[in-house]
């Protein structure tokens, strides 16, 4: 584990193009309070790094409606505060993430080894994280509350489909 | 093609495509197509073109005029090809409308969460092959 200079690391990847986007300047507030709070209450870490400025990207790239070309919702910043703590919830046994966006707006988290073994995940405003996995013929999908707590059912899934 | 105003309906080995706007929605180094290219919104129905018997040269043209509508910037990638039969093996439909021209909607989400949608996401994605504007 490794303590982060989470100010420096995050200034470098957010540069939204404010004032336009005013849910940019809000994320970028609440980032900061919680940047702020991780620094004097946590260690984490490279992968947590990597992820959170993956996290920031997909903010960047879909601060704005029609991100999509589709009509997609801007990315809200509850939708980006819940993306972070679901990262910060990820036990550090499993591999990172690739981290996206939804045209419903939620982000989204996904473990594939292959198109027939994945596990993506959705995490909506409304804090509800919903998930879909196949592995082979076997399907399984879901949704529940994000607490801040890793799902068990979904780190068994993810380690099925990754095994 | 439509007859009066009921939408064709596209024959199980027939060709769609998804257009990818978003440069999240594949992976170049695997060749996969990612589920989020196949969730609905936000009208719960998903927006494809129909490219049977079309040749390469004659399908990119379809996804330029899907940009060309767009009054954002945004960026043709490539796009996502399957048979409409992959589609209806979710119980989804595939309708087509001709507008634009070959232009169809995959409808019949509405009864579905946000999950359901998901999973069928995955399996359309898994279904699909990944052809990319640069290949």
């Amino acid at each position: 584990m490794i303590a982060i200079d989470f100010p420096a690391t995050m200034s470098s990847v957010w540069d939204f193009p404010s004032p336009e986007s005013r849910v940019g300047v809000e994320i970028h507030q609440k980032l900061s309070e919680m940047a702020a709070d991780f620094r004097s209450t946590w260690t984490h870490g490279e992968h947590w790094n990597t992820a959170m400025s993956d996290l920031t990207e997909v903010a960047k790239e879909c601060c704005q409606p029609n991100w999509d070309g589709y009509g997609a919702p801007a990315i809200s910043a509850d939708t980006f505060m819940l993306a972070a703590s679901f990262i910060e919830s990820i036990p550090s046994d499993i591999p990172q993430p690739e981290i996206g966006a939804s045209s419903d707006g939620d982000v989204t988290f996904e473990w594939a080894q292959s198109p027939y073994r994945v596990v993506s995940v959705g995490i909506s405003s409304s804090g509800g994280l919903h998930f879909a996995s196949l592995n082979g013929q076997k399907r399984c999908f879901g949704s529940m509350p994000f607490d801040g707590v890793f799902d068990s059912r979904l780190y068994s899934l993810i380690w099925e489909v990754l095994a | 093609m439509m007859e009066g105003d009921k939408p064709l309906k596209v024959a199980n080995d027939e060709r769609i495509s998804r257009f990818l706007l978003f440069s999240r929605w594949f992976t170049r180094q695997t060749r996969r197509v990612k589920p989020d290219a196949f969730i609905p919104h936000p009208r719960i129905e998903l927006s494809v073109s129909c490219i049977d018997g079309l040749s390469e040269s004659e399908v990119w043209p379809l996804g330029k005029a899907v940009v060309a509508e767009r009054p954002d910037n945004v960026t043709l990638y490539g796009r996502a090809d399957l048979a409409a039969g992959s589609v209806r093996k979710q119980r989804l439909e595939v309708e087509r409308n001709d507008i634009p021209p070959r232009h169809a909607n995959i409808t019949g989400w509405s009864s579905d969460g946000k999950d359901a949608q998901r999973m069928k996401a995955v399996e359309i994605a898994a279904a699909s092959t990944l052809i990319l504007v640069d290949d």
